[in-house]
């Protein structure tokens, strides 16, 4: 038996510093671990802060996910002040919020995926990293031509988040208390003559394009599956009920249970953090001898779950539980045409007597929360807050669900698990780890927070105030 | 093509909306003339969120597709090269030793003095961490930039209590950096500021180090509502059409082209979707920023002297001293 380790780092082509390294056994991966290798502790920057600022601070998470925390963040601040929104507030949401998820999901495709599986002269294909290139001279011809195409179209998401919010990423239309831009008659027309163009992009370049790949590398259906486990906070708000449009849930054991936030737990035990007793609070520790990563393991009741577009639909009964590097892919681009759809019908819903927003002018509850699905999975923010000011701020990401580390009882997380069992055909250019990795669509600018654990172990969402964060 | 017209061209409101698809003719021309080959470029991002490459993605004319193809010769991008693991290292390794003093060094984020807070890349046990990484590049760069706010001044990754101990790039590496601020950079401030590098050098630089040409005067200064701050007319919540300085505008402390530049091909800014400027191109963004929403004192608060911004943006990072 032949027996090997293979280190990647970095991991290119995805947001924030990633690296793995995996345990081989002839020629099959028997052991993975994925490290994030950036903490940025936002968390602690945050104590202090007006609660006001949370939504555009918390943008500066990341730079391609910006839109998610600042709608997340809002409606932990709308929470706290019990602040109802108006039905067409929601709707603006959901149309920049959907905009901002097929911005996402069509770089990912085209500008993080594709080189992965197309070998060409063209930059920035070359110097590539890869190998198995399966792609005729004209499919890769093709595919080259609509990887620039993509740059194009996936700006006019951003754009119309501008329209909207004055700038992206980073925009500002998310205000607590509403959106800050009435929608008007040009707007909404700008805002559909782009979506056309996206639309029909989605049409006849991705749904194509990820079609030809399915049949090229169909192999791809049966490598890299998940846990098995799969949760959802739910996406996007009905404005006329206020419900989730997609339903939240949690799915394991073959079947799908409500979400209930309180079976959230969070381990730091192979990640870079310990408790410190005497600050009642938890402290980086990148010397920590079994610490392996930045990331923390989130576990729902007790459990390893996969997140994203797959888990989502899987969550909303809309595909079957099967998840594997392909299938990740074909999720999301079958959610980015049916965004395209959905903001189709919302454009021009949009309510032009769209009242300006509330204001948050006192805080009523000193503990509150906002929860949603955004582009990479389930999005959490906790706000602890006394008068005006926070005193603690936590925050859980979708992808510290998936690039998790092993947790105390020594689970590996949903990337990991996902590493493990594949053949890797050619040990000096091992594709199916990176292809597998990145098939998350890894974000890892949001992955590493410090969250306090000690009070963290199991979330309760009630109303009481929770000790605060009292730093090093 | 001298210098003062590219600079006319980038300040030049009927150019302003379409500066970068003045520069790469003129690029493609100078490229021409001078037979020389496009300049290599390290983008390296540290301890940030990519939100300025995405900003790069959004720009237009040229393009993302353009500045590969026509303006730069791309070395190493972690947020979009192929290549992956060693050898995207190699690459920049080899770009770094090879190209001595000809490439160009672009960086995107804070530098964490903490070096285990930022590792870009680990090899047979060994991290390599972004301040010994920038330390090395920078030595052989024939030009330093800065991108974004966290990478020009320690930014949002600096916030107090700055967790990493990040600091901007400057302070970290002891060379002179080009700053190209903002939260994130506009695309024109990053491609006008690399046009004029590559045809003509260094441009002229602020007080805070940053190209006079984008960041030589405040947002207050040209700001679509200006009319109503010289009358005295206030906007009292977010969505009314009057100046925001009561809101928190900090506009007048802000050296940026927004009002006249605009975003995201040139359709809106913060200030025209209603919100105060939030101050994010300044050297004490954001916790001399902040509270976002409640105003600049109207007076110093230590001489009681009428508002003097960029005395009080200095006063206020003494004071409050949010970069310990």
């Amino acid at each position: 038996m032949t027996s090997s380790r293979i280190e990647l780092s970095p991991i290119t082509r995805i947001s924030g510093l990633l690296s793995a390294e995996v345990e081989v056994e002839n020629h099959v991966v028997v052991n993975a671990r994925v490290r994030g290798t950036l903490f940025r502790g936002f968390e602690l920057m945050l104590s202090g802060r007006k609660v006001l600022d949370a939504p555009y601070f918390t943008q500066r998470i990341c730079g391609i996910c910006s839109l998610a925390h600042g709608l997340v963040a809002s409606r932990a601040v709308e929470q706290a002040c019990q602040i109802k929104l108006h039905p067409s507030v929601e709707l603006l949401r959901n149309v920049l919020l959907g905009f901002e998820l097929l911005q996402n999901h069509i770089r990912h495709f085209y500008l993080l995926v594709l080189p992965d599986y197309v070998e060409s002269k063209a930059l920035p294909f070359q110097p590539s990293g890869g190998g198995d290139y399966r792609f005729t001279l004209a499919e890769t011809h093709r595919l080259v031509s609509h990887y620039y195409e993509a740059i194009n179209v996936s700006l006019l998401c951003h754009q119309c988040i501008a329209l909207f919010g004055g700038k992206a990423p980073h925009q500002h239309g998310i205000v607590p208390g509403g959106a800050a831009v009435t929608p008007r008659s040009d707007l909404m027309l700008k805002a559909m003559a782009n979506l056309d163009l996206i639309n029909s992009f989605l049409a006849q370049r991705l749904a194509r394009d990820v079609e030809l790949l399915s049949q090229r590398y169909e192999d791809y259906f049966s490598l890299g599956a998940g846990p098995s486990n799969y949760l959802s906070f739910g996406l996007f708000t009905d404005p006329s009920t206020g419900s989730d449009l997609v339903p939240a849930g949690a799915f394991y054991n073959g079947t799908i249970h409500p979400l209930d936030l309180n079976l959230i737990g969070l381990d730091a035990d192979r990640s870079w953090f310990v408790e410190n007793d005497s600050i009642r609070g938890t402290q980086p520790a990148p010397d920590k001898p079994e610490g392996y990563s930045w990331i923390k393991a989130p576990r729902y009741n007790g459990k390893v779950m996969e997140v994203g577009p797959l888990a989502r639909m899987v969550v909303a009964g809309m595909a079957s539980p099967r998840s594997s590097t392909l299938d990740r892919i074909v999720a999301r681009t079958q959610e980015a045409i049916w965004i395209g759809s959905l903001l189709a019908q919302w454009l021009p819903q949009l309510d032009l007597a769209m009242p300006k927003p509330q204001k948050c002018e006192s805080v009523k509850l000193s503990s509150s929360y906002g929860a949603a699905e955004v582009l990479r999975g389930p999005l959490l923010h906790r706000l602890a807050s006394r008068g005006d000011t926070i005193t603690n701020y936590e925050i859980i990401t979708p992808s510290e669900w998936n690039f998790s580390p092993r947790d105390s009882r020594d689970q590996p997380g949903a990337a990991e698990l996902s590493l493990t069992g594949i053949r890797i055909r050619n040990m000096q250019r091992p594709v199916e780890i990176l292809r597998t990795l990145r098939s998350f669509d890894p974000c890892i600018s949001c992955a590493t927070h410090l969250i306090n654990l000690k009070d963290s172990q199991r979330f309760i969402f009630a109303t009481e105030p929770f000790p605060g964060f009292t730093g090093f | 093509m001298d210098h003062k017209t590219y600079i006319q061209l980038c300040r030049d409101p009927e150019y302003g909306g379409r500066l970068a698809s003045v520069v790469l003719p003129r690029l493609r021309e100078f490229f021409a003339d001078k037979h020389s080959p496009k300049p290599p470029v390290i983008w390296l991002e540290t301890n940030g969120c990519s939100g300025n490459s995405v900003s790069l993605w959004n720009a237009i004319g040229p393009d993302l597709g353009q500045i590969l193809e026509d303006m730069i010769d791309l070395r190493f991008w972690n947020f979009l090269m192929a290549a992956q693991d060693d050898r995207a290292i190699e690459l920049l390794h080899n770009t770094a030793t090879r190209q001595k003093n000809r490439f160009i060094l672009v960086v995107e984020g804070a530098i964490a003095l903490n070096e285990s807070y930022t590792v870009v890349h680990r090899r047979a046990g060994q991290d390599y961490s972004a301040l010994e990484m920038v330390r090395f590049l920078g030595q052989f760069a024939q030009h330093v930039m800065a991108v974004g706010t966290c990478a020009s001044f320690g930014g949002p990754s600096a916030a107090h209590p700055n967790p990493s101990r990040s600091v901007g790039l400057e302070e970290a590496i002891n060379r002179k950096v080009i700053k190209v601020s903002g939260c994130p950079a506009h695309p024109d401030w990053i491609i006008g500021t690399l046009g004029y590098i590559l045809m003509f050098g260094e441009p002229e630089l602020e007080e805070h180090g940053r190209p006079r040409i984008f960041y030589g005067e405040t947002v207050h200064r040209h700001c679509t509502r200006r009319s109503y701050f010289d009358r005295g007319i206030f906007a009292e919540s977010l969505g009314d059409p009057e100046c925001m300085l009561r809101l928190g505008c900090k506009g007048p402390v802000t050296g940026a082209d927004c009002p006249t530049r605009q975003w995201n091909s040139y359709v809106s800014w913060p200030v025209e979707a209603n919100t105060p400027c939030i101050g994010c191109t300044n050297p004490g963004f954001p916790d001399q920023m902040e509270p976002f929403f409640e105003p600049l004192p109207e007076r110093d608060e230590q001489t009681s002297n009428p508002v003097n911004p960029f005395l009080i943006v200095k006063s206020w990072i003494t004071r409050r001293g949010g970069r310990s």
